[in-house]
């Protein structure tokens, strides 16, 4: 397996104007995005976390272009997406597909489940019916679903069974890359565990690249190699999924993980407990995001922005604390 | 028998709901009881029947569709099941209070915080208006609310999630309930908020003395909060014990398949392992174990003959037919 970079995110900023009055006046914006980086290597999962409101599925939606991008460059496959021609950026959207949290609303409800696999194959001109029929009895096998379900509807099926229908779909174009947005986090413990199997193994099958943006941690380590952490729209930190699990640098990084309820009740912990909420992206902190609910924050902090440090080969940190 | 009293008695509670022509067994004979001051986890998958159970004891059930067909909810000796709505209304917010997962949804968007708050304690106590607000103000400030004079006049979409479920929690406990029903308090938070209302819970817990039923899917928050912990399986409960025994001399085999299907953020192993199969929809097995079509030890007779609620050792059963003979397990019910 090579280790080039399929994906490279380059100073990425997504503003939402909020606009007032009659006229709509452009009058401020929301900063759900502001200036990130960062690189996916072929074959590999980069796990996104970070809590509501962080910026993390708007990355995830401005990488497909789903969202305008305010600035920032998108490379993906050696090409910069924003300078494509439009035509063009939908033939590239094949190699790089979406599976959305919510499986009871990201399917069609009037749909059957071969019309739903059957939508993006007709959208990119395989015109036989015969192949296309072919290519969803196979995609179905692949996901384990039975092939007679080709002609239920959605609300036939479980969360778990409706979930399978949504990777199928993405799956269905062989992509390279698939951006997959909690796609866990509406599903029952055993069937979250049925489904994290299965993407781990079309992962070796079809040679995949995963986006994974979640907020649980626990799920994050099972199925990355490497994570990036996201407060208020900035990256606070970013490393192998072993050093962050094991050494995490940033602060926030550091309490994220403590808060995460432990797996045993004889491993009961002292923990520090994150004041506050996060603030509103609208108008966030001058110097560092984190600076109100920071247990170490000092007065550097408070005026100015850190950026992202190379501490070691594998983490980076954004974090004054690091910073000589 | 131990020594302290039993806030909360179920026995035998089986709930019906009507589908389609055909009455369907959601809980079907559950039995289990909360001591005073202890923290009772109910652990399921959703469809397990834990809500429709905690609905009941409020009596919530809508009905129809819904019934209670068996069984008694015995609060302090008294039987909720034969109040009538006057005085089941009482009970309800006063002496047990709930509070629920959604804390977007469970709050009237049209009222002010301290009104919401206000209207319980105005309801249940013989109280002036400014004598409430005094109380409710005192009760934003134990739940760890800033400026509580301030956020008293707020509407709660002014308020973040985890502050509109401290204000929930506020209500639930402002007339000093003796049950406390929390039903995933936290499921609709994220990890930093939901460390703060767990530890927030916890505190309450040892300065008011309030039992807590604690229904949750996550057996993380399960092994944070609760002493005792009830894992409930398509409408029965399949096992009942302590919660340091439930983590680490687990019985059932679907215990033992939910504790495996949780990626652990403390060790990476390369394979979940994953319990086959779907939730079954409740009241649609006919005879024998609910979890056999999914279990990994099934044996002829799970699918002929119900397995008993066994006993393992004092203050844990399981409802198995693995420890039938060999554990020298007795049959509690059949």
């Amino acid at each position: 397996m090579t280790a080039n970079p399929l994906l490279e995110v380059n100073n990425l900023k997504i503003y939402f104007p909020i606009k007032k009055g009659v006229i709509k006046k452009k009058v401020t914006y929301v900063k759900a995005v502001d200036d990130i980086s960062f690189l996916i290597k072929e074959g590999e999962t980069l796990g996104l976390v970070g809590e509501s409101g962080c910026g993390k599925s708007t990355t995830g939606r401005g990488i497909t272009q789903l969202v305008p991008v305010t600035e920032g460059e998108i490379t993906f496959q050696g090409e910069n997406l924003a300078e494509l021609a439009k035509g063009d950026l939908r033939e590239r959207r094949k190699d790089m597909q979406m599976v959305f949290q919510d499986p009871y609303a990201s399917l069609n409800p009037r749909l059957t489940v071969e019309d739903i696999l059957a939508e993006p194959l007709k959208a990119h001109g395989v015109k036989s019916k015969k192949e296309r029929i072919e290519r969803i009895n196979k995609m179905l096998d692949v996901v384990g679903l039975n092939r007679n379900f080709a002609y239920r509807y959605a609300h036939e099926f479980s969360g778990g069974q409706r979930q399978r229908i949504g990777i199928a779909r993405a799956l269905i174009l062989n992509p390279k890359l698939i951006i997959a947005d909690e796609p866990v986090a509406a599903l029952d413990v055993s069937i979250q565990a049925q489904v994290l199997n299965l993407l781990k193994d079309l992962q070796k099958d079809f040679d995949l690249t995963y986006l994974f943006i979640s907020h649980d941690l626990s799920v994050v380590r099972h199925l990355c190699d490497r994570v990036a952490v996201m407060y208020l729209g900035r990256m606070a930190e970013t490393g192998s999924t072993e050093k962050i699990f094991e050494n995490p640098l940033h602060p926030y990084t550091q309490t994220l993980l403590e808060a995460i309820p432990i797996s045993n009740p004889r491993d009961k912990k002292e923990r520090i407990i994150l004041k506050g909420d996060v603030p509103s992206p609208v108008d966030p902190p001058k110097g560092c995001a984190f600076v109100g609910r920071c247990p170490k924050a000092f007065d550097r902090c408070h005026h100015d922005r850190p950026q992202l440090l190379k501490m070691n080969a594998e983490q980076e940190v954004a974090c004054h604390l690091y910073d000589e | 028998m131990t020594m302290t009293k039993n806030v909360l008695d179920i026995k035998d509670l089986t709930i019906n709901f009507k589908s389609e022509g055909k009455e369907l067994s959601v809980v079907d004979g559950i039995s289990f009881s909360i001591k005073a001051g202890e923290t009772l986890g109910v652990v399921g998958e959703s469809g397990c029947g834990k809500s429709v159970t905690s609905l009941s004891i409020m009596g919530l059930i809508p009905s129809p569709p819904g019934r209670v067909a068996n069984g008694t909810i015995e609060f302090e000796g008294k039987n909720l099941l034969d109040f009538k709505e006057k005085e089941m209304r009482k009970v309800r917010g006063n002496e047990i209070s709930m509070i629920f997962q959604e804390p977007m949804t469970s709050l009237n968007p049209v009222f002010t915080i301290g009104k919401q708050i206000n209207e319980v304690l105005l309801l249940h106590n013989e109280m002036n208006k400014s004598a409430a607000r005094n109380r409710s103000i005192e009760m934003l400030k134990l739940v760890g609310i800033p400026r509580p004079e301030q956020i008293y006049h707020n509407y709660p979409y002014q308020l973040s999630g985890g502050m509109r479920q401290r204000v929930m929690i506020a209500i639930g406990l402002a007339c000093q309930p003796k049950l406390l029903i929390a039903d995933e308090p936290t499921t609709a938070l994220d990890v930093t908020i939901q460390a703060q209302i767990l530890n927030l819970m916890r505190d309450l817990k040892e300065k008011t003395d309030t039992s807590i039923m604690f229904i949750t899917h996550d057996l993380g928050v399960v092994a944070e909060m609760c002493d005792r912990v009830v894992v409930m399986y398509s409408g029965q409960v399949v096992e009942e014990t302590d919660v340091d025994t439930l983590f680490n001399d687990p019985k059932h085999p679907y215990t033992l398949g939910l504790l495996g299907s949780i990626p652990k953020a403390t060790e990476k192993i390369d394979r979940l392992y994953s319990i086959r199969g779907q939730v079954p929809q409740a009241g649609t097995v006919e005879r024998g174990c609910r979890f056999a079509d999914r279990c990994d030890k099934v044996m002829p007779r799970c699918y002929t003959e119900d397995p008993p609620l066994l006993k393992m050792k004092e203050g844990h059963q399981c409802r198995c037919w693995l420890y039938a003979e060999e554990e020298g397990g007795a049959e509690i019910d059949s």
